[in-house]
């Protein structure tokens, strides 16, 4: 019960990271899914933009 | 799909059999066992022709370096707003809720903003216990009264898998975390001696 007491005394933190920032461009842009999705693509690697995708038929 | 998804798997599965025992030359004979083993369970042919032949099919997963990396355990243990807060671009679309089956799509453009990670990872307070938690809203303005999400999260966990990120992702090579395994009892004697010094050169 403390503890649950101790979160509820304290101030709600509210953050905005991404405020005031430009789009950007989707066709531009290399790697982005890799940069949206870290859990996803933890080495960043392997994303649509590498050329190693071009083998594929 | 669940086709698809089947051929990738039996791939990825041919390939390791095959690394596996490099010296045996039957293993061509083992891997057309096992697809006429997979076309009589489940009445579908993956990639036969090409596989017959001993080569590798152009669209597994192996030849095209589809493999997803192994994912840290830091990483995985992630909710979902910690997820937000060590992503480098945000991504806003509009979601609906198709008709049938309770899955969720998206309508519309969508638009990825760039987050300023650093910023805002040095910015979260660092409670004494590591395991503490605090509780957060993700907002879009600050002066807006609604938030986008609102949860509990862990700093030391966004700092762990941010520490974690640095060292196997290029992404994140520009950013830098203040404190490096930081230790209150520590800090605390620090503060207090560059307090007390302070105040003797002041007086």
């Amino acid at each position: 019960m403390t503890i649950l007491n101790v979160i509820q005394e304290q101030n709600i933190i509210s953050i905005v990271s991404a405020e005031k920032n430009c789009p950007a461009s989707l066709l531009r842009e290399k790697g982005l899914e890799a940069k949206v999705f870290p859990h996803l693509f933890p080495d960043g690697k392997n994303t649509y933009d590498d050329n190693t995708r071009d083998q594929i038929k | 799909m669940k086709q698809i998804l089947m051929t990738f798997f039996l791939l990825s599965t041919l390939k390791t059999i095959r690394r596996m025992s490099p010296i045996i030359d039957e293993t061509r004979i083992h891997t057309r066992s096992f697809i006429n083993s997979m076309i009589d369970q489940f009445g579908f042919d993956p990639c036969h022709r090409v596989l017959s032949k001993g080569n590798i099919p152009t669209r597994s997963v192996l030849l095209n370096n589809l493999i997803g990396g192994k994912l840290p355990d830091e990483i995985r243990i992630l909710n979902d707003l910690e997820r937000h807060l060590i992503a480098i671009r945000l991504p806003f679309m509009k979601m609906i809720s198709l008709p049938k089956g309770g899955q969720k799509g998206f309508k519309g453009p969508v638009v990825f903003v760039p987050s300023e990670v650093q910023n805002t990872v040095n910015s979260l307070p660092r409670p004494p216990n590591k395991s503490a938690v605090i509780r957060l809203k993700l907002k879009r303005n600050l002066n807006y009264r609604g938030w986008y999400k609102y949860q509990m999260i862990c700093p030391d966990r966004a700092h762990d898998a941010l520490r974690i990120l640095q060292k196997i992702n290029q992404n994140y090579n520009e950013i830098e975390i203040d404190d490096d395994n930081y230790d209150y009892f520590q800090w605390d004697e620090h503060l207090i001696n560059f307090t007390n010094a302070d105040c003797n050169d002041g007086w």
